[in-house]
């Protein structure tokens, strides 16, 4: 497979089918800033300073639970970004880690390093700032001092020292690329890739505040369709709904509505007939659905 | 960055035939910039027609490439012949770098014996020839000014004032 094909997404921002996505991930915006910051900086430094000043590796790390919006973020923050450069412009592309690991003996370092030192510089050869998403990194560099040789083969320890190699010679070599890394497992990448995150920003699932903010936005969001959706938005009763939900993860808390809706007849028919007892009967299904799950799990997922 | 291509001759192509190649990657490289114009290259290289397909006929092109250097693009291309022509994975792809090429690049040629003088004769009128020894990297950056301004300050401290 040609490695252009590991390529999901390139485009250049600003591009209309990203203007919402930042904004659509309801957390705190300390998060968002220090996401934005780090990239607007580590942009500013490193075109001015050497590496061996900087110390700057164009690398930030999202982590934390799933369904908490760090992919969202990370393909928001182009957009975010283009404004702030002096082209007014901001490329993104993102990388199908998945696709880089091949069976086949010796192919997956060397389609790393193909990817990372030969596509993408050219890709952004023209200079445009540029951020590139590595989603569920995990899969590209896995921990080497965890990993036993029987269940990674050596081929996926030499990616993993391809990715480290190529992050190191774009860092200096290419000071307008930044590369935007998520994770849901901390434990399972490599400590070395963590070590040269220039910042690494811990995405938690949303407190009561954030479900409220959430569920309101998703029903605001479909009141388009069905005005009375809006008034149900703004029902003083939903933060007990939010109390209930409160630590659920925020795609599953957006799905709360769909889920209520599916809990009567009439509410596929007429979803404007939602109510907050409706939204309530939801939470407490999913609630109890997600406490099943982790007795299941028992704490396995400890990395997370 | 310090860059290396391998590019097959004889069995896979014929000297000349490869010479087209190096020509061509040289060219699709330097003139994604827009301070090289369109063919200009081909014309630069103009001279070295008949003793490209010679280096690479004689083998001189196998242990000491053919550099290209302009800043931010350091480029050694090496031509092989033989089993190893066979087995060699080329990487046809314009070089990184490129885009913001110059119009003071410049082409090193390697000493190759017998044709010394006549490379030194093409050289000496061209401005983008050289048989010197290549720098052991690319140059860096004349104008500080297009690299010192990937971040528009003031809309920083917009940013600043909305938040």
């Amino acid at each position: 497979m040609d490695v252009s094909e590991m390529i999901k997404t390139a485009c250049v921002m600003p591009d209309a089918r990203y203007a919402n996505l930042w904004d659509s991930i309801i957390v705190d915006c300390s998060i968002k800033d220090r996401l934005l910051r780090s990239a607007a900086l580590s942009l500013r430094l490193r075109a001015q300073l050497p590496f061996e000043a900087t110390a700057l590796h164009g690398l930030a790390f999202l982590y934390g639970p799933p369904g908490t919006g760090k992919t969202t973020l990370a393909r928001g923050l182009a957009y975010q970004l283009a404004p702030l450069t002096t082209q007014r412009k901001a490329r993104f592309i993102e990388i199908n880690p998945h696709g880089l690991m091949s069976a086949e003996h010796g192919q997956s370092q060397q389609r790393v390093t193909e990817l990372l030192t030969e596509h993408i510089p050219l890709m952004v050869d023209d200079g445009i700032p540029t951020v590139v998403l590595l989603d569920e990194v995990e899969s590209m560099v896995v921990a080497r001092s965890q990993a036993s040789l029987a269940a990674n083969p050596a081929d996926v320890h030499r990616a993993t020292d391809a990715v480290l190699t190529a992050i190191d010679s774009n860092a200096s070599a290419l000071p307008h690329l930044i590369f935007v890394a998520t994770s849901n497992f901390t434990g399972a990448i490599d400590e070395a890739f963590l070590s040269r995150a220039d910042v690494a920003i811990y995405v938690p699932a949303p407190d009561v505040a954030g479900v409220l903010a959430i569920l309101k936005t998703t029903l605001e969001a479909m009141s388009a369709a069905f005005p009375s959706l809006a008034k149900l938005a703004h029902k003083p009763q939903l933060q007990q709904v939010a109390k209930v939900l409160a630590g659920s993860d925020g795609r599953r808390v957006r799905k709360t509505v769909s889920e209520a809706m599916i809990g009567r007849l009439e509410t596929v028919i007429q979803p404007g007939d939602l109510t907050v007892e409706d939204l309530m009967s939801a939470a407490v299904r999913i609630q109890q659905t997600e406490d099943m799950g982790k007795l299941k799990d028992g704490g396995r997922n400890g990395t997370n | 960055m310090e860059r290396t291509r391998f590019i097959a001759a004889a069995p896979v192509r014929s000297a000349s035939e490869a010479w087209t190649v190096v020509s061509t990657l040289f060219a699709d490289t330097l003139e994604r910039s827009s301070s090289v114009p369109s063919g200009s290259v081909a014309r630069e290289l103009a001279p070295l027609k008949g003793l490209g397909p010679a280096l690479i006929a004689g083998g001189h092109l196998e242990s000491k490439g053919l550099v290209l250097v302009d800043q931010g693009l350091h480029l050694t291309v090496f031509v092989i012949t033989a089993e190893a022509a066979i087995e060699v994975e080329e990487n046809l792809n314009p070089v990184p770098g490129g885009a913001g090429a110059t119009d003071d690049w410049t082409l090193y040629l390697p000493s190759a014996g017998p044709l010394d003088s006549a490379l030194a004769a093409a050289a000496k009128n061209s401005v983008h020839l050289s048989t010197n020894v290549p720098p052991s990297s690319a140059p860096v950056e004349k104008s500080e000014g297009a690299s010192l301004s990937l971040v528009d300050l003031d809309a920083l401290r917009r940013l600043g004032n909305k938040s």
